[in-house]
Formats: structure tokens, C-alpha cells, sequence
């Protein structure tokens, strides 16, 4: 079952992100979508494997369902959130979006405990919100450097 | 974490290998045909991604299905391995515009690379930097290559066809 939910939320992203109004660039959302997979891979495989703070299962269709999450739900998340962010009138909508977005990535994790896809050892809830927070901040503040790189090479043509 | 288990043939070998494609990147995008800072850093960034992507999927994990160096788990010297896709994913894209890649040619530029990369797996192997494991043969990369690049090759299309590749000084 935990598979079934965590492969909706995947399908559900996607098409949110196909259908919706887009307010970055093709390339900028293919940066910030490959930006919050290269972090989030290293960050789940130090977490996981290195320090041993939680475990996947591995039972072949949890494990799959923890790599969808990890390589489709996660990174086209952050990247919906980014294009929302392009409309947000203030920097409170801004924190409002984001809250919204580490909330569905922390039901998603939730519901990989509650079906046994994970198994936190060392590591727990809060520090996961710390973490999305912080991926959020770090793949926003590589945009808007990655935007500025279009600026400069118009500048230096 | 470890920096590495045993420095040795391997890790120098991977740093010769990372030293030269890097040298071809740097001279590369000093020509004036070099790709626009942005698509650079995208391509850069691709190379990476995909790289990072398969080898914690398929190379690590449930299936791992080979390691990197001397160890399963994470060294430093593994950083420097993925830092090497990087300069290749600039190189897809920098030739791919150069060459002026089109339908007629796509299946060829994509063939090469495919069994260009089963190729230089075959090297990184037989240096020692990546050992198969669980019955996995180098052979079993080259649809895995051809999938890759057919997919970049795709999205090499799309793209050309909302941004200008080339710097254009």
C-alpha cells in the first residue's frame, strides 16, 4: 500500500508540474530539478548508508517507492514551489509556500514510515524539516546565481 | 565517509583522467564557438546528475550492481569520479551544436556515445576504479548509454529550440 501512495504522489507532482503555469525558464526548471536531485541523492545516501541514522527497506517494491520519492517526488516539489515562488508578492508568501511544500514532502515521508519503506534509527521528523527547509533555501539561492549568469553573458556579448 | 581506503593505481589513474578532460573543458570553452554560460553550466550539471543518478541507483543500494574504488560506501576520491562526468556532459552538448546534429545524424552521435561510453567503462574497469558486481556485465551499460544519451539528445532538441546554445560573441 505504502508503494500505491507514494507512486500517486509522484504521478501527482508530475502532472502538476506538466500542467501548471510555468514561471521559470525551461532551463531554469531543469536546473533547479537536477540541483534538489544531485543534493537530495548525496543527502539520503550520507543519511542512510554512511551514517546509518535510518534504513530502507528492501523489499523490492518499498525500496522502489523510496527511489521514486527520492528522485521524482522530492526534486519536481522543489521545483513547483520555485516557479510559485516567481508570483508571491512578499516574502511571507514566500515562507507560506515553502511551508506548504516541506509539509506534503514530510506527509510523504510519513507515510514511508507509517508502511515501513523507512526506519528511522538516529534520525527523525524534525530533523527531516530542517533539511527540507534548508534544500529549499540552498536550490533557490543557486537560481537566482544561475540567473544571473544569462544577464552577465548578455552583458559580455 | 573515508577519503580513501588505499591510495593507489586507481585513484591516480581517475586523477589523470579528471585532470585531462577538465584541460579539454578549459580550452574548449575558450573558443569562440564555446556554449552560452548557462547552457554550459546545465551541461555540466547534466553530466553530473546522470552520473550521480545511476551509480546510486543501480551502483549502490539494493541492487548494487557495482562499486566505485575500493569501497561500497562513500570516499572522496568517489566525488572526483562524479566531478569526471561533468566535463562530458559539456562535451554531448558542445559537439552535438557544433557538429550540427539533426535528424539524419542523431542516431549516429547518439551510437557513438553509447559505445563510446561502454568503451571508457571498460577502461575505468580495467583500472580498477569500478569492479562489477551480482553478475553484472559492462555489456549491460550500453542500453543503459543509449537510453541516457537518446533522452539528452532529446532534450538537446527542445532546448535549441527555446535558447540559443552558443555564446555568440
Amino acid at each position: 500500500m505504502g508503494f500505491v501512495l507514494i507512486v500517486f504522489l509522484a504521478w501527482l507532482m508530475l502532472m502538476l508540474f506538466t500542467s501548471m503555469n510555468k514561471n521559470l525558464t525551461f532551463i531554469e526548471n531543469t536546473f533547479v530539478y537536477l540541483v534538489a536531485l544531485v543534493i537530495n541523492i548525496n543527502f539520503t545516501w550520507i543519511v542512510y548508508e554512511e551514517l546509518n541514522m535510518a534504513k530502507i527497506s528492501q523489499q523490492i517494491l518499498d525500496n522502489s517507492a523510496f527511489l521514486i520519492h527520492r528522485s521524482i517526488t522530492l526534486p519536481l516539489t522543489v521545483a513547483i514551489t520555485l516557479n510559485l515562488f516567481r508570483t508571491a508578492p512578499s516574502f511571507g508568501s514566500k515562507i507560506f509556500k515553502t511551508i506548504l511544500s516541506v509539509l506534503f514532502l514530510v506527509l510523504a515521508v510519513v507515510i514511508a514510515l507509517y508502511f515501513d519503506i523507512v526506519d528511522y534509527r538516529k534520525w527523525n521528523i524534525g530533523y527531516e524539516i530542517i533539511y527540507l527547509f534548508l534544500l529549499h533555501l540552498v536550490v533557490q539561492s543557486l537560481l537566482k546565481y544561475f540567473g544571473q549568469l544569462k544577464t552577465k553573458g548578455v552583458n559580455e556579448a | 565517509m573515508k577519503l580513501w581506503e588505499d591510495f593507489g593505481g586507481n585513484e591516480l589513474f581517475l586523477l589523470l583522467t579528471a585532470a585531462a578532460a577538465y584541460l579539454v573543458y578549459f580550452l574548449l570553452i575558450r573558443r569562440p564557438d564555446k556554449l552560452a554560460k548557462q547552457i554550459r553550466i546545465l551541461s555540466l550539471l547534466w553530466g553530473m546528475s546522470i552520473g550521480i543518478l545511476y551509480d546510486f541507483t543501480i551502483g549502490g543500494g539494493r541492487t548494487d550492481f557495482y562499486k566505485i574504488n575500493d569501497l561500497n560506501n562513500y570516499e572522496v576520491t568517489d566525488v572526483l569520479y562524479y566531478l569526471l562526468f561533468a566535463p562530458f556532459g559539456y562535451f554531448f552538448f558542445y559537439f552535438y551544436e557544433k557538429m550540427k546534429i539533426g535528424k539524419k545524424t542523431f542516431i549516429i552521435y547518439v551510437l557513438v556515445w553509447a559505445l563510446s561510453g561502454v568503451f571508457f567503462q571498460w577502461v575505468l574497469t580495467a583500472a580498477g576504479i569500478i569492479t562489477l558486481q551480482k553478475e553484472y556485465r559492462i555489456a549491460h551499460s550500453f542500453p543503459i548509454f543509449l537510453l541516457t544519451q537518446t533522452l539528452t539528445g532529446v532534450y538537446i532538441q527542445v532546448l535549441k529550440s527555446k535558447e540559443q546554445l552558443s555564446a555568440g560573441e
